[in-house]
């Protein structure tokens, strides 16, 4: 059975500082196949983030709901969405990097948990590390790395554990023309059959450079809309 | 330091006898006739056996000593039995006696002045009892501490139960024409009890600052935590459950914990049990020299490992698992929006 990542009529409502609720997303529905690059665009704060932590299993809906497979994720306990989370690899709109960690360290992150042999583990940071280009950096403590390659090693941790979902929020925000042609070229290269790619951008590169996008979505007000 | 100072009471004071009785007088205690007194402590029933000691203080060239005549009828084995029996002109020295210039002979002055050989010395575990006690032949004793033939210092007497001891007082008062004063095996072991527990008291005024860093460190990891609560928020988006954070918690404070909490054990352990180390008990209890060796009590010793896990160990890991119980009940969302 092919992955497929359902939004069934998903609102996020949040409380404000005055004690009002505020209707983040509305009555969002979408469906992602797996092969599928999704695209979704929309003006700053319209709710992009918000959308990509629900799909990411971040965050739970105030009503409706997410399913994967056909399953409720978005209902179930603690235990078990964390443990579905590991399907997941999402790269943050800010790098959120451990500090006192090196490049390497920070990449395997990921891997930790999961009971990979230390060889493996190495192979594959080493193996993301390279497909990124910053291997070079990989004893390198996070803190002096500019803003462009700490998004790379935020990538690269995304993708260290091969994730059947890669969500990625802004991925191509710091770099410069080559490395943002790189970093869609390499998206698009990541697109299985098996996998869900869902990339929110207002970067107008993303359609310049490469063939990632697949479902095209715009966001405006909370409310969501598929463009083709 | 102070459970094992009772613990070591304790264990010294369960071989005195049941019931001391001392013959008072105006000027404070006066010997007492050895074989009457004998005969009428035993007319008292529930005794079980009734003797007497001769015993007293006499100077050495290191300050007051106890004296205390012994032979094969007395029942000192917990403080005797590892030295041979002193014979007229032979001395066991307790731990704390200084000697004088020469070292294999000792020079009491009382009633009359004595130089005795000194033949052995009692064993350091019996120092809280006998740190200043000397063990002479029951004639020297009396010809040192002036005490008649036929008298002796006071009585001692062995009831069936320990219980016994209280209810037989009123009876073995009155069995005697003069006053005395009647001190049993309980009363003894309280007094050490209680000037343990003065000690405490004052040692706990000195722990308040202790109380008061443990509270600071607490707040400090708690503060610490907090900020890295967005690592966990962090680490639970990239695939760690609860429990792997639990457990990575968890790690890093035993990591710094346990060396912490196992380098204070030892540290207390050598100062409280092994010789040498002089500075806690002048800092403490105002003892001049090295304080005697101490019995470890093995459930003593496990109270305290609990009260120290209770007091420090405790919060410390409560404060280092905090932000783990956090992501428990938390979406990662809510850590990384901290």
């Amino acid at each position: 059975m092919s992955l497929s990542l359902v939004c069934q009529n998903v609102s996020l409502l949040r409380r404000c500082a005055d004690g009002s609720e505020r209707a983040i997303l509305r009555h969002v529905d979408a469906t992602l196949n797996a092969g599928e690059g999704a695209m979704i665009s929309g003006k700053t704060g319209a709710g992009k983030t918000t959308l990509l932590h629900l799909f990411a299993g971040l965050l739970r809906p105030s009503q409706g709901q997410i399913t994967a497979n056909g399953q409720p994720v978005s209902r179930w306990n603690t235990v078990h969405r964390d443990l579905w989370r590991r399907q997941v690899g999402i790269v943050f709109q800010h790098p959120h990097l451990i500090n006192d960690f090196t490049v390497f360290e920070n990449v395997i992150l990921p891997m930790i948990p999961r009971g990979t042999s230390l060889r493996q583990l190495r192979k594959l940071a080493w193996d993301a590390l390279d497909t990124l280009g910053i291997s070079h950096l990989a004893k390198q403590n996070v803190l002096s790395l500019s803003g462009g390659e700490q998004q790379r090693v935020s990538i690269a941790r995304a993708i260290v554990s091969r994730p059947a979902i890669l969500i990625a929020d802004e991925p191509t925000a710091h770099q410069d023309d080559e490395g943002a042609a790189l970093i869609i070229e390499k998206f698009a290269g990541w697109k299985l059959p098996h996998t869900i790619m869902i990339v929110a951008a207002h970067d107008p590169r993303w359609s310049q450079y490469g063939k990632f996008t697949d479902k095209h979505f715009h966001i405006e007000n909370g409310r969501l809309r598929e463009l083709r | 330091m102070s459970q094992a100072l009772s613990t070591t009471a304790g264990h010294l004071l369960k071989d005195s006898p049941s019931v001391v009785v001392r013959r008072v007088s105006p000027l404070g205690w006066s010997a007492l006739p050895a074989e009457e007194s004998i005969r009428l402590a035993k007319s008292v029933p529930g005794v079980l056996h009734a003797g007497i000691r001769i015993w007293g203080t006499a100077n050495s060239p290191g300050g007051p000593v106890t004296v205390f005549g012994i032979d094969g009828s007395h029942r000192f084995s917990g403080l005797t039995k590892s030295v041979p029996l002193p014979k007229r002109g032979e001395a066991v020295l307790g731990a704390g006696i200084a000697t004088g210039e020469d070292p294999d002979f000792l020079k009491l002055t009382g009633h009359n002045a004595l130089i005795f050989r000194i033949i052995d010395t009692l064993k350091a575990k019996t120092s809280m009892v006998a740190h200043d006690m000397v063990l002479v032949h029951p004639d020297d004793a009396r010809q040192l501490l002036g005490i008649a033939e036929g008298y002796a210092s006071d009585l001692i007497v062995e009831v069936f139960h320990e219980t016994e001891a209280e209810a037989i007082l009123p009876d073995l008062s009155r069995a005697f024409p003069w006053p005395v004063r009647m001190t049993t095996r309980n009363e003894a072991a309280g007094i050490y009890t209680s000037a343990s527990a003065r000690r405490s008291g004052i040692v706990y005024i000195t722990i308040i600052p202790g109380i008061l860093a443990l509270a600071l460190i607490v707040v400090g990891v708690v503060k610490g935590q907090m900020v890295q609560s967005c690592n966990v928020g962090l680490f639970k988006a990239l695939g760690w459950t609860t429990t792997n954070i639990f457990q990575m918690q968890l790690l890093k404070a035993l990591v710094i914990g346990m060396p912490a909490v196992t380098a204070g054990m030892v540290v207390s352990y050598g100062l409280v049990f092994r010789s040498g180390s002089s500075w806690p008990g002048y800092l403490f209890f105002g003892w001049n020299d090295n304080p005697p060796p101490l019995f470890l009590n093995a459930s003593g010793a496990f109270l305290v490992l609990i009260e120290v896990a209770v007091l420090v160990f405790l919060p410390y890991l409560a404060a280092a698992l905090w932000p783990a119980l956090q992501a428990a009940v938390s979406d990662p969302q809510d850590f990384l929006e901290s």
